[in-house]
Protein backbone atom coordinates (compact mmCIF):
# COMPACT_ATOMS: atom_id res chain seq x y z
CA UNK A 1 0.00 0.00 0.00
CA UNK A 2 1.29 3.40 -0.94
CA UNK A 3 1.90 5.80 1.85
CA UNK A 4 0.54 8.77 0.01
CA UNK A 5 -2.84 7.21 -0.65
CA UNK A 6 -3.54 5.03 2.32
CA UNK A 7 -2.04 6.18 5.55
CA UNK A 8 -1.98 2.86 7.31
CA UNK A 9 1.60 2.17 6.38
CA UNK A 10 2.63 5.61 7.51
CA UNK A 11 0.98 5.25 10.90
CA UNK A 12 2.44 1.78 11.33
CA UNK A 13 5.85 3.25 10.65
CA UNK A 14 5.27 6.19 12.98
CA UNK A 15 4.47 3.81 15.82
CA UNK A 16 6.95 1.21 14.68
CA UNK A 17 4.24 -1.41 14.97
CA UNK A 18 4.89 -3.21 11.71
CA UNK A 19 6.58 -6.22 10.16
CA UNK A 20 10.10 -5.99 8.78
CA UNK A 21 8.67 -6.15 5.28
CA UNK A 22 6.39 -3.22 5.96
CA UNK A 23 9.24 -1.25 7.44
CA UNK A 24 11.32 -1.87 4.35
CA UNK A 25 8.55 -0.66 2.09
CA UNK A 26 7.98 2.43 4.19
CA UNK A 27 11.61 3.45 4.25
CA UNK A 28 11.89 2.87 0.56
CA UNK A 29 8.95 5.18 -0.11
CA UNK A 30 10.09 7.83 2.37
CA UNK A 31 13.43 7.98 0.66
CA UNK A 32 11.75 9.35 -2.43
CA UNK A 33 8.70 11.27 -1.12
CA UNK A 34 9.26 14.63 0.60
CA UNK A 35 5.60 15.11 1.42
CA UNK A 36 5.43 11.89 3.37
CA UNK A 37 8.71 12.71 5.06
CA UNK A 38 7.30 16.01 6.21
CA UNK A 39 4.12 14.41 7.48
CA UNK A 40 6.15 11.77 9.30
CA UNK A 41 8.13 14.41 11.17
CA UNK A 42 5.00 16.37 12.05
CA UNK A 43 3.29 13.30 13.45
CA UNK A 44 6.37 12.38 15.43
CA UNK A 45 6.51 15.87 16.91
CA UNK A 46 2.87 15.55 17.94
CA UNK A 47 3.67 12.24 19.60
CA UNK A 48 6.50 13.83 21.54
CA UNK A 49 4.16 16.45 22.90
CA UNK A 50 1.74 13.80 24.05
CA UNK A 51 4.32 12.57 26.54
CA UNK A 52 3.80 15.74 28.56
CA UNK A 53 0.25 14.82 29.47
CA UNK A 54 0.23 12.92 32.75
CA UNK A 55 -2.60 12.25 35.20
CA UNK A 56 -2.47 13.92 38.61
CA UNK A 57 -0.06 12.19 40.94
CA UNK A 58 -2.25 11.21 43.83
CA UNK A 59 -2.39 8.36 46.28
CA UNK A 60 -4.85 5.68 45.26
CA UNK A 61 -4.41 2.86 47.73
CA UNK A 62 -7.40 0.74 46.82
CA UNK A 63 -7.83 -2.45 48.72
CA UNK A 64 -10.32 -5.27 48.75
CA UNK A 65 -11.39 -5.89 52.33
CA UNK A 66 -13.50 -8.88 53.23
CA UNK A 67 -15.49 -9.36 56.40
CA UNK A 68 -13.61 -11.71 58.73
CA UNK A 69 -10.77 -11.97 56.30
CA UNK A 70 -7.60 -13.90 57.02
CA UNK A 71 -5.84 -10.63 57.86
CA UNK A 72 -8.32 -9.77 60.60
CA UNK A 73 -8.06 -13.25 62.06
CA UNK A 74 -4.32 -13.00 62.29
CA UNK A 75 -4.50 -9.56 63.88
CA UNK A 76 -6.98 -10.81 66.43
CA UNK A 77 -4.82 -13.74 67.30
CA UNK A 78 -1.81 -11.50 67.68
CA UNK A 79 -3.55 -9.34 70.24
CA UNK A 80 -4.72 -12.21 72.45
CA UNK A 81 -1.41 -13.62 73.76
CA UNK A 82 -0.32 -10.35 75.40
CA UNK A 83 -3.55 -10.22 77.36
CA UNK A 84 -3.61 -13.95 77.80
CA UNK A 85 -0.36 -14.08 79.70
CA UNK A 86 -1.35 -11.39 82.14
CA UNK A 87 -4.81 -12.86 82.55
CA UNK A 88 -3.37 -16.31 83.07
CA UNK A 89 -1.07 -15.01 85.77
CA UNK A 90 -3.94 -13.36 87.58
CA UNK A 91 -6.04 -16.49 87.28
CA UNK A 92 -3.33 -18.67 88.72
CA UNK A 93 -2.96 -16.38 91.69
CA UNK A 94 -6.70 -16.23 92.19
CA UNK A 95 -7.03 -19.99 91.95
CA UNK A 96 -4.26 -20.48 94.43
CA UNK A 97 -5.87 -18.03 96.80
CA UNK A 98 -9.22 -19.71 96.40
CA UNK A 99 -7.77 -23.10 97.15
CA UNK A 100 -6.11 -21.86 100.30
CA UNK A 101 -9.08 -19.69 101.13
CA UNK A 102 -6.82 -16.73 101.50
CA UNK A 103 -7.53 -13.11 101.68
CA UNK A 104 -4.68 -10.89 100.69
CA UNK A 105 -4.85 -7.17 101.10
CA UNK A 106 -2.26 -4.49 100.79
CA UNK A 107 -2.69 -1.77 103.34
CA UNK A 108 -0.63 1.33 104.05
CA UNK A 109 1.80 -0.42 106.28
CA UNK A 110 2.14 -3.77 104.61
CA UNK A 111 0.32 -6.88 103.52
CA UNK A 112 -2.45 -8.36 105.56
CA UNK A 113 -3.17 -12.00 105.09
CA UNK A 114 -6.16 -13.86 106.36
CA UNK A 115 -6.44 -17.57 105.95
CA UNK A 116 -9.36 -19.92 106.40
CA UNK A 117 -8.34 -20.23 110.00
CA UNK A 118 -9.94 -18.53 112.91
CA UNK A 119 -7.20 -16.09 113.81
CA UNK A 120 -5.83 -13.70 111.26
CA UNK A 121 -2.26 -14.55 110.50
CA UNK A 122 -0.49 -11.25 109.98
CA UNK A 123 3.26 -10.98 109.78
CA UNK A 124 4.61 -14.15 111.26
CA UNK A 125 7.85 -13.71 113.16
CA UNK A 126 10.97 -14.91 111.49
CA UNK A 127 11.72 -17.43 114.24
CA UNK A 128 9.43 -20.32 113.32
CA UNK A 129 10.94 -21.19 110.02
CA UNK A 130 9.18 -24.29 108.74
CA UNK A 131 10.72 -26.39 106.06
CA UNK A 132 10.72 -24.37 102.87
CA UNK A 133 7.53 -25.26 101.04
CA UNK A 134 8.30 -26.49 97.60
CA UNK A 135 7.08 -29.06 95.11
CA UNK A 136 8.74 -31.88 96.96
CA UNK A 137 6.72 -31.13 100.07
CA UNK A 138 3.46 -31.25 98.16
CA UNK A 139 4.35 -34.52 96.58
CA UNK A 140 5.37 -35.92 99.92
CA UNK A 141 2.04 -34.81 101.32
CA UNK A 142 0.15 -36.55 98.58
CA UNK A 143 2.20 -39.71 98.90
CA UNK A 144 1.61 -39.74 102.65
CA UNK A 145 -2.10 -39.25 102.10
CA UNK A 146 -2.18 -42.10 99.64
CA UNK A 147 -0.39 -44.37 102.05
CA UNK A 148 -2.77 -43.48 104.82
CA UNK A 149 -5.78 -44.16 102.62
CA UNK A 150 -4.36 -47.50 101.54
CA UNK A 151 -3.70 -48.35 105.13
CA UNK A 152 -7.27 -47.46 106.00
CA UNK A 153 -8.54 -49.69 103.23
CA UNK A 154 -6.54 -52.61 104.48
CA UNK A 155 -7.47 -51.93 108.09
CA UNK A 156 -11.10 -51.59 107.13
CA UNK A 157 -11.20 -54.79 105.15
CA UNK A 158 -9.33 -56.63 107.93
CA UNK A 159 -11.83 -55.36 110.50
CA UNK A 160 -14.71 -56.42 108.27
CA UNK A 161 -13.39 -59.96 108.17
CA UNK A 162 -12.68 -61.01 111.69
CA UNK A 163 -11.28 -64.48 112.16
CA UNK A 164 -10.74 -65.03 108.43
CA UNK A 165 -14.37 -65.56 107.36
CA UNK A 166 -15.22 -64.45 103.77
CA UNK A 167 -16.34 -60.83 103.56
CA UNK A 168 -20.17 -60.63 103.75
CA UNK A 169 -21.93 -58.06 101.58
CA UNK A 170 -23.60 -56.27 104.49
CA UNK A 171 -20.35 -56.05 106.35
CA UNK A 172 -18.73 -54.53 103.32
CA UNK A 173 -21.36 -51.86 103.08
CA UNK A 174 -20.89 -50.85 106.70
CA UNK A 175 -17.13 -50.91 106.48
CA UNK A 176 -17.06 -49.01 103.23
CA UNK A 177 -19.15 -46.25 104.81
CA UNK A 178 -16.73 -46.07 107.68
CA UNK A 179 -13.90 -46.18 105.22
CA UNK A 180 -15.33 -43.31 103.29
CA UNK A 181 -15.59 -41.24 106.41
CA UNK A 182 -12.04 -41.95 107.37
CA UNK A 183 -10.78 -41.14 103.91
CA UNK A 184 -12.69 -37.91 103.91
CA UNK A 185 -11.18 -37.00 107.26
CA UNK A 186 -7.75 -37.69 105.91
CA UNK A 187 -8.35 -35.52 102.89
CA UNK A 188 -9.63 -32.70 105.03
CA UNK A 189 -6.61 -33.03 107.21
CA UNK A 190 -4.38 -32.88 104.24
CA UNK A 191 -6.21 -29.88 102.94
CA UNK A 192 -5.78 -28.03 106.15
CA UNK A 193 -2.13 -28.83 106.13
CA UNK A 194 -1.85 -27.63 102.60
CA UNK A 195 -3.70 -24.46 103.43
CA UNK A 196 -1.36 -23.76 106.23
CA UNK A 197 1.65 -24.30 104.05
CA UNK A 198 0.26 -22.08 101.39
CA UNK A 199 -0.36 -19.37 103.96
CA UNK A 200 3.19 -19.74 105.14
CA UNK A 201 4.48 -19.47 101.64
CA UNK A 202 2.52 -16.32 101.13
CA UNK A 203 3.77 -14.75 104.31
CA UNK A 204 7.31 -15.55 103.34
CA UNK A 205 6.74 -13.87 100.07
CA UNK A 206 5.24 -10.88 101.76
CA UNK A 207 8.13 -10.73 104.21
CA UNK A 208 10.55 -10.72 101.33
CA UNK A 209 8.60 -7.96 99.70
CA UNK A 210 8.64 -5.92 102.83
CA UNK A 211 12.33 -6.51 103.45
CA UNK A 212 12.99 -5.34 99.96
CA UNK A 213 10.77 -2.37 100.52
CA UNK A 214 12.73 -1.48 103.66
CA UNK A 215 15.94 -1.82 101.77
CA UNK A 216 14.65 0.38 99.01
CA UNK A 217 13.49 2.97 101.47
CA UNK A 218 16.84 2.95 103.16
CA UNK A 219 18.58 3.28 99.90
CA UNK A 220 16.31 6.11 98.93
CA UNK A 221 16.99 7.76 102.24
CA UNK A 222 20.68 7.37 101.71
CA UNK A 223 20.27 8.70 98.27
CA UNK A 224 18.60 11.79 99.57
CA UNK A 225 21.24 12.06 102.19
CA UNK A 226 23.86 11.94 99.53
CA UNK A 227 22.04 14.61 97.69
CA UNK A 228 22.17 16.78 100.71
CA UNK A 229 25.84 16.04 100.95
CA UNK A 230 25.71 13.59 103.83
CA UNK A 231 27.67 10.38 103.49
CA UNK A 232 26.63 6.92 104.64
CA UNK A 233 28.53 7.44 107.84
CA UNK A 234 26.78 10.66 108.51
CA UNK A 235 23.45 9.03 107.94
CA UNK A 236 24.38 6.25 110.37
CA UNK A 237 25.46 8.87 112.84
CA UNK A 238 22.14 10.60 112.46
CA UNK A 239 20.33 7.38 113.12
CA UNK A 240 22.44 6.65 116.19
CA UNK A 241 21.79 10.07 117.45
CA UNK A 242 18.09 9.58 116.96
CA UNK A 243 18.17 6.24 118.78
CA UNK A 244 20.10 7.83 121.63
CA UNK A 245 17.59 10.57 121.87
CA UNK A 246 14.74 8.08 121.88
CA UNK A 247 16.37 6.12 124.67
CA UNK A 248 17.17 9.20 126.63
CA UNK A 249 13.64 10.43 126.27
CA UNK A 250 12.40 7.11 127.58
CA UNK A 251 14.82 7.15 130.48
CA UNK A 252 15.02 10.69 131.61
CA UNK A 253 17.13 9.79 134.64
CA UNK A 254 19.95 8.56 132.48
CA UNK B 1 10.95 -27.06 51.78
CA UNK B 2 11.73 -30.06 49.68
CA UNK B 3 15.29 -31.06 49.15
CA UNK B 4 16.67 -29.92 45.83
CA UNK B 5 13.76 -27.61 45.03
CA UNK B 6 14.26 -23.91 44.80
CA UNK B 7 12.79 -21.44 47.21
CA UNK B 8 9.49 -20.06 45.97
CA UNK B 9 9.72 -16.62 44.40
CA UNK B 10 9.06 -13.63 46.63
CA UNK B 11 5.44 -12.78 46.85
CA UNK B 12 5.59 -9.57 44.88
CA UNK B 13 7.35 -11.20 41.94
CA UNK B 14 4.41 -13.49 41.21
CA UNK B 15 2.99 -13.19 37.73
CA UNK B 16 -0.49 -11.90 37.04
CA UNK B 17 -1.60 -15.42 36.22
CA UNK B 18 -0.33 -16.78 39.52
CA UNK B 19 -1.97 -14.01 41.52
CA UNK B 20 -5.21 -14.46 39.63
CA UNK B 21 -5.17 -18.19 40.35
CA UNK B 22 -4.69 -17.53 44.07
CA UNK B 23 -7.34 -14.83 44.05
CA UNK B 24 -9.84 -17.17 42.49
CA UNK B 25 -9.30 -19.44 45.46
CA UNK B 26 -10.58 -16.58 47.65
CA UNK B 27 -7.23 -15.09 48.61
CA UNK B 28 -7.94 -11.37 48.96
CA UNK B 29 -4.28 -10.64 49.66
CA UNK B 30 -3.29 -11.93 46.26
CA UNK B 31 -5.93 -9.84 44.58
CA UNK B 32 -4.75 -6.78 46.46
CA UNK B 33 -1.29 -7.44 45.06
CA UNK B 34 -2.85 -7.22 41.63
CA UNK B 35 -4.58 -4.00 42.64
CA UNK B 36 -1.30 -2.47 43.74
CA UNK B 37 0.23 -3.50 40.47
CA UNK B 38 -2.50 -2.20 38.18
CA UNK B 39 -4.25 0.67 39.93
CA UNK B 40 -1.95 3.34 38.46
CA UNK B 41 -2.35 2.28 34.81
CA UNK B 42 -6.10 1.84 35.22
CA UNK B 43 -6.46 5.21 36.87
CA UNK B 44 -4.33 6.84 34.17
CA UNK B 45 -6.46 5.25 31.45
CA UNK B 46 -9.70 6.39 33.02
CA UNK B 47 -8.36 9.89 33.66
CA UNK B 48 -7.23 10.43 30.10
CA UNK B 49 -10.38 8.97 28.58
CA UNK B 50 -12.92 10.91 30.66
CA UNK B 51 -10.74 13.82 31.66
CA UNK B 52 -11.96 14.17 35.24
CA UNK B 53 -9.84 13.34 38.27
CA UNK B 54 -12.44 12.28 40.82
CA UNK B 55 -14.57 10.39 38.36
CA UNK B 56 -11.51 8.60 37.08
CA UNK B 57 -10.79 7.54 40.64
CA UNK B 58 -14.30 6.16 40.96
CA UNK B 59 -14.01 4.31 37.68
CA UNK B 60 -10.73 2.84 38.81
CA UNK B 61 -12.17 1.65 42.10
CA UNK B 62 -15.22 0.26 40.37
CA UNK B 63 -13.03 -1.59 37.89
CA UNK B 64 -11.31 -3.54 40.63
CA UNK B 65 -14.52 -4.21 42.48
CA UNK B 66 -16.10 -5.65 39.38
CA UNK B 67 -13.00 -7.62 38.54
CA UNK B 68 -12.91 -9.11 42.02
CA UNK B 69 -16.53 -10.12 41.85
CA UNK B 70 -16.22 -11.55 38.36
CA UNK B 71 -13.03 -13.50 39.01
CA UNK B 72 -14.81 -16.82 38.76
CA UNK B 73 -15.75 -16.04 35.19
CA UNK B 74 -12.24 -15.04 34.15
CA UNK B 75 -10.66 -18.15 32.73
CA UNK B 76 -7.46 -16.65 31.44
CA UNK B 77 -8.33 -16.54 27.75
CA UNK B 78 -6.97 -13.02 27.63
CA UNK B 79 -4.33 -11.19 29.63
CA UNK B 80 -5.50 -10.05 33.02
CA UNK B 81 -4.54 -6.47 32.15
CA UNK B 82 -6.56 -6.61 28.95
CA UNK B 83 -9.54 -7.80 30.94
CA UNK B 84 -9.11 -4.89 33.34
CA UNK B 85 -8.79 -2.43 30.48
CA UNK B 86 -11.99 -3.73 28.97
CA UNK B 87 -13.87 -3.23 32.22
CA UNK B 88 -12.44 0.27 32.57
CA UNK B 89 -13.32 1.29 29.02
CA UNK B 90 -16.86 0.01 29.47
CA UNK B 91 -17.21 2.03 32.64
CA UNK B 92 -15.80 5.09 30.89
CA UNK B 93 -18.26 4.64 28.06
CA UNK B 94 -21.10 4.42 30.55
CA UNK B 95 -19.84 7.51 32.31
CA UNK B 96 -19.65 9.53 29.10
CA UNK B 97 -23.09 8.41 28.06
CA UNK B 98 -24.46 9.31 31.48
CA UNK B 99 -22.87 12.70 31.53
CA UNK B 100 -23.99 13.30 27.96
CA UNK B 101 -21.25 15.76 27.25
CA UNK B 102 -17.76 15.75 25.87
CA UNK B 103 -15.29 15.18 28.63
CA UNK B 104 -13.35 18.22 29.63
CA UNK B 105 -9.69 17.48 29.99
CA UNK B 106 -8.22 19.07 33.05
CA UNK B 107 -4.62 19.84 33.70
CA UNK B 108 -3.29 18.84 37.09
CA UNK B 109 -4.83 21.10 39.66
CA UNK B 110 -3.47 22.51 42.84
CA UNK B 111 0.10 21.85 41.86
CA UNK B 112 2.27 24.59 43.22
CA UNK B 113 5.04 25.48 40.88
CA UNK B 114 7.50 26.00 43.71
CA UNK B 115 6.73 22.57 45.14
CA UNK B 116 7.14 21.10 41.71
CA UNK B 117 10.45 22.85 41.31
CA UNK B 118 11.60 21.55 44.68
CA UNK B 119 10.79 17.98 43.72
CA UNK B 120 12.45 18.09 40.35
CA UNK B 121 16.11 17.51 39.72
CA UNK B 122 18.05 20.76 39.68
CA UNK B 123 18.85 20.23 36.01
CA UNK B 124 15.38 21.34 34.96
CA UNK B 125 14.83 25.07 34.97
CA UNK B 126 11.64 26.81 35.94
CA UNK B 127 11.17 27.68 32.32
CA UNK B 128 11.24 24.05 31.39
CA UNK B 129 8.79 23.27 34.14
CA UNK B 130 6.42 25.94 33.05
CA UNK B 131 6.87 24.82 29.49
CA UNK B 132 6.04 21.24 30.39
CA UNK B 133 3.04 22.23 32.40
CA UNK B 134 1.79 24.42 29.63
CA UNK B 135 2.35 21.64 27.17
CA UNK B 136 0.45 19.23 29.34
CA UNK B 137 -2.48 21.61 29.39
CA UNK B 138 -2.33 22.15 25.68
CA UNK B 139 -2.27 18.42 25.03
CA UNK B 140 -5.19 17.87 27.37
CA UNK B 141 -7.19 20.54 25.57
CA UNK B 142 -6.35 19.10 22.17
CA UNK B 143 -7.21 15.55 23.22
CA UNK B 144 -10.54 16.72 24.57
CA UNK B 145 -11.47 17.89 21.10
CA UNK B 146 -11.09 14.44 19.58
CA UNK B 147 -13.96 12.02 19.12
CA UNK B 148 -14.04 9.36 21.83
CA UNK B 149 -12.88 6.48 19.63
CA UNK B 150 -9.88 8.35 18.30
CA UNK B 151 -8.91 9.62 21.72
CA UNK B 152 -9.24 6.14 23.23
CA UNK B 153 -7.16 4.55 20.47
CA UNK B 154 -4.39 7.13 20.91
CA UNK B 155 -4.42 6.73 24.68
CA UNK B 156 -4.11 2.97 24.45
CA UNK B 157 -1.29 3.18 21.92
CA UNK B 158 0.56 6.13 23.37
CA UNK B 159 0.34 5.58 27.12
CA UNK B 160 -0.23 1.86 27.48
CA UNK B 161 1.93 0.52 24.67
CA UNK B 162 -0.66 -1.81 23.22
CA UNK B 163 -0.16 -3.13 19.71
CA UNK B 164 -2.63 -2.40 16.93
CA UNK B 165 -3.95 -5.95 17.26
CA UNK B 166 -4.42 -5.68 21.01
CA UNK B 167 -6.32 -2.43 20.59
CA UNK B 168 -8.47 -4.03 17.90
CA UNK B 169 -9.28 -6.92 20.24
CA UNK B 170 -10.07 -4.57 23.08
CA UNK B 171 -12.32 -2.28 21.07
CA UNK B 172 -13.87 -5.11 19.05
CA UNK B 173 -13.07 -3.52 15.71
CA UNK B 174 -10.97 -4.39 12.65
CA UNK B 175 -7.24 -3.75 12.54
CA UNK B 176 -7.51 -1.21 9.75
CA UNK B 177 -10.08 0.75 11.73
CA UNK B 178 -7.62 1.08 14.59
CA UNK B 179 -4.95 2.41 12.25
CA UNK B 180 -7.37 4.85 10.66
CA UNK B 181 -8.49 6.18 14.02
CA UNK B 182 -4.90 6.62 15.12
CA UNK B 183 -3.95 8.44 11.97
CA UNK B 184 -6.92 10.77 12.08
CA UNK B 185 -6.53 11.48 15.79
CA UNK B 186 -2.83 12.15 15.51
CA UNK B 187 -3.35 14.43 12.55
CA UNK B 188 -5.88 16.55 14.41
CA UNK B 189 -3.58 16.74 17.41
CA UNK B 190 -0.70 17.78 15.21
CA UNK B 191 -2.63 20.71 13.77
CA UNK B 192 -3.95 21.73 17.18
CA UNK B 193 -0.56 21.69 18.79
CA UNK B 194 1.05 23.53 15.89
CA UNK B 195 -1.61 26.21 16.25
CA UNK B 196 -0.91 26.45 19.97
CA UNK B 197 2.61 27.43 18.99
CA UNK B 198 4.39 24.95 21.18
CA UNK B 199 8.06 24.55 20.62
CA UNK B 200 9.44 21.08 20.09
CA UNK B 201 9.98 18.81 23.03
CA UNK B 202 13.67 19.06 23.86
CA UNK B 203 16.02 16.34 22.70
CA UNK B 204 13.54 14.13 20.94
CA UNK B 205 13.33 14.73 17.18
CA UNK B 206 16.69 16.39 17.13
CA UNK B 207 18.28 13.40 18.74
CA UNK B 208 16.68 11.02 16.35
CA UNK B 209 17.55 13.07 13.29
CA UNK B 210 21.12 13.39 14.38
CA UNK B 211 21.56 9.69 14.84
CA UNK B 212 19.89 9.07 11.51
CA UNK B 213 17.89 6.20 12.89
CA UNK B 214 14.13 6.39 12.82
CA UNK B 215 12.32 6.28 16.10
CA UNK B 216 12.11 2.69 17.19
CA UNK B 217 9.64 0.97 19.44
CA UNK B 218 8.51 3.80 21.63
CA UNK B 219 6.93 2.23 24.63
CA UNK B 220 3.80 3.81 25.85
CA UNK B 221 4.41 5.21 29.32
CA UNK B 222 1.63 5.72 31.70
Amino acid sequence: MDMCNGKELLIAYVYDDCTDAERGRAEAHLGGCAECRQELEALRAARDHLAAWAPPDRALGFKIVQEASAVDERARRRIVPAWGLAAAAVLVLAAASAVANLEVRYEADGFIIRTGWSRPAAMLPAAPQPARADAATWRAELAALERKIRHEFEAGSAAARPAGTPAPASGDAASSGELLRRVRALIEDSETRQQREMALRFTELVRDFDRQRQLDLTRIQQGFGRLEGATAEEVAQHRELLNYLVRVSQNPQR
Amino acid sequence: MEFGKEEPAPYMAATDEELVARSRGGDADSFNQLVVRWERPIYALAYRVIGREEDARDVCQETFLRAFRALKGFKGQAKFSSWLYRITLNLCRDWIRRERRTPVAQAPEGVDLLDLAAEQAPTESIEDLVGRREMGRAVARAMALLPDEQRTAIILKEYHGLTFQEIADLLDCPLSTVKTRLYQGLSVLRRQLEQSGLREAPGSNEGRRASGAPGRGRHGHV
